[in-house]
């Protein structure tokens, strides 16, 4: 198996120091031990004043994927998401969930496991977070470009130790109806649940995502954690999770029972299967008005391709 | 030559509002940060009520005779002509820069789009014929082309059904506005069946009065009807 694409040079890096800092004073930055210690690690001593957030400033476009695509800014990851749960609204869905509570926040890993726990989101932070610039490409037919941090959620599969009958990972998004006014719709089969293959599980590009450009995660990207696996649909990646489950049973998940024929359970970016409402052959990144043509498994074919060699992805979309 | 009422003032202001509504968020950067998506969408859904409110002329007057309400079906239905000209120029113009390959790709294979083209055909035949002109060159043929807008209408619900992330008929997903369309276009089209719109119409003797009977005697018959 080839070594899987892991971005190993941190924003701090890649980006001029003077830049990075500037962007840095936007924050409060006291607020999380791992930026911190982030920071510290560099040899740079967190700055004291805590300054207004003006997240519109807030871009840079030195930090590129591996593909040299830059990121997109803050202000446009952290206000135009797809999360049901709060409102069909993308840009209402910063508004509503503002005050959304992430803390204290306990996420239980089960199933077909031999160590079964459940953990603090503290608990999570402790995994060494690392941080990996994603493309995600919305079934939808937009794509972004994500610095995201996070940590393989093989570490946390290995703590807990799969048996040997499991075969999916199935994770469950938090079902809070007086915080989450969308989960009161009753068009959809809330909660909110996602399934990944276990091997695709295991693989070192799926991670949970504790922050977003080295800040805590924001509840409107799916606070206090959430999943990112880059080369399917970004519906796959379940927002604000409390149950990680291994099961031998495939999930039902929660687009694939609303409308099967449209939403598949492997979900895997595809320019070659037609959905019959968005292009996925081409796609926009958001800040680009010209469309661009979509890439086999999102650009990640070298690292995935292998996970699906006997499978027909045309039948399995 | 035509004369303006104020009905006919107010009605124009109102349908040009949304237009302005629109220009103004794009110049503000209002459309959200995937404003191609937003603008789709927005004049979609500005044509979609034109057509309605177009279709609510004839079942009003039917049960407050309001003869009047008659003489804006033709603006009503021009704008909604053109905010689905607009809605459909934004989609090849602005989202794939006149690229025909790719938007005869995306035709080929996309239902909805099948659909929504068909709808916008009618109506482009129907802007085109909407001249006095045409209605006299037409004579009675005229009224048949022109009930052709119900199937339009119908068309433009199930564009909408397929073009939300759900499923109208297990009523799951994204529904709200193809069920919410859906309706409105039925009980719309309902209050037409001639056995209720009789019934409809004797709503009209429990008001205190005809409101303008002179006008509604010059008024042609057809009119009434369709």
């Amino acid at each position: 198996m080839k070594k899987p694409f892991i971005l190993k040079i941190p924003v701090s890096e890649i980006t001029p120091q003077h830049q990075y800092l500037n962007r840095r004073q936007f924050f409060k930055l006291a607020a999380t031990a791992s930026v911190g210690a982030f920071l510290t690690a560099c040899g740079v001593n967190p700055p004291i004043q805590e300054e207004v957030v003006d997240s519109q400033e807030f871009e840079n476009k030195d930090i590129l994927d591996e593909l040299g695509d830059p990121a997109n800014t803050y202000q446009e990851i952290t206000h135009y998401n797809n999360f049901y749960e709060f409102t069909m609204d993308k840009p209402g869905v910063a508004v509503l969930a503002r005050d959304f509570p992430t803390s204290p926040w306990q996420v239980e890993v089960g199933g077909l496991v031999h160590n079964p726990r459940i953990y603090d989101i503290d608990d999570l932070r402790v995994f060494p977070q690392e941080e990996r610039v994603y493309r995600l490409r919305c079934v939808e037919g937009w794509s972004m470009v994500i610095p995201w941090l996070g940590f393989p959620l093989s570490l946390l599969l290995k703590e807990v130790e799969p048996t040997t009958s499991a075969k999916y990972v199935k994770l469950t998004t938090i079902m809070d109806p007086d915080n989450m006014p969308g989960q009161k719709s009753r068009f959809y089969p809330w909660p909110y649940v996602e399934g990944l293959r276990i091997d695709e599980a295991m693989h070192d590009l799926t991670i949970l995502v504790t922050g977003l450009y080295g800040q805590t995660l924001e509840p409107q990207n799916g606070a206090p954690l959430r999943l990112a696996v880059p080369w399917k649909y970004g519906f796959k990646s379940g927002k604000s999770i409390v149950k990680i489950e291994l099961t031998e049973e495939m999930p039902k998940t929660f687009w694939n029972q609303i409308a099967p024929n449209e939403y598949g359970f492997f979900a895997n970016v595809n320019p070659s299967v037609a959905h019959p409402r968005w292009s996925q052959s081409t796609e926009r990144r958001i800040g680009s008005n010209t469309r661009i043509p979509t890439l086999m498994f999102n650009g990640y074919e070298e690292q995935v391709g292998q996970l699906y060699s006997d499978l027909d992805l045309q039948k399995n979309y | 030559m035509k004369k303006w009422s104020w009905l006919h003032i107010v009605t124009h202001i109102l349908a040009l509002i949304p237009l302005l509504l629109l220009v103004i968020a794009y110049f503000t950067d209002n459309l959200t940060i995937n404003p191609i998506q937003t603008a789709t969408q927005r004049s979609g859904d500005i044509a979609i009520v034109m057509l309605f409110v177009s279709l609510t002329c004839t079942p009003t007057h039917t049960i407050f005779n309001i003869p009047v309400l008659l003489k804006l079906r033709r603006p009503l239905g021009l704008y909604a002509f053109f905010y689905a000209s607009l809605h459909m120029l934004t989609y090849t113009g602005w989202d794939y820069g006149f690229n025909f390959n790719l938007i005869a790709s995306e035709f080929s294979e996309k239902r909805y789009l099948i659909v929504g083209v068909t709808a916008l055909s009618l109506l482009t035949l129907l802007a085109l014929t909407s001249h006095n002109w045409w209605k006299k060159k037409l004579g009675k043929t005229w009224k048949k082309l022109h009930r052709l807008v119900y199937l339009a209408a119908g068309l433009v619900v199930l564009h909408v059904a397929w073009a939300v992330k759900g499923d109208l008929f297990t009523l799951q997903g994204d529904i709200w506005k193809p069920l919410a369309s859906g309706i409105v276009l039925f009980l719309l089209l309902a209050a037409r069946i001639p056995p209720l719109r009789k019934s409809l119409s004797k709503f009209r003797h429990l008001r205190f009065a005809r409101s303008n009977p002179i006008q509604s005697k010059n008024r042609p018959s057809q009119e009434k009807t369709t």
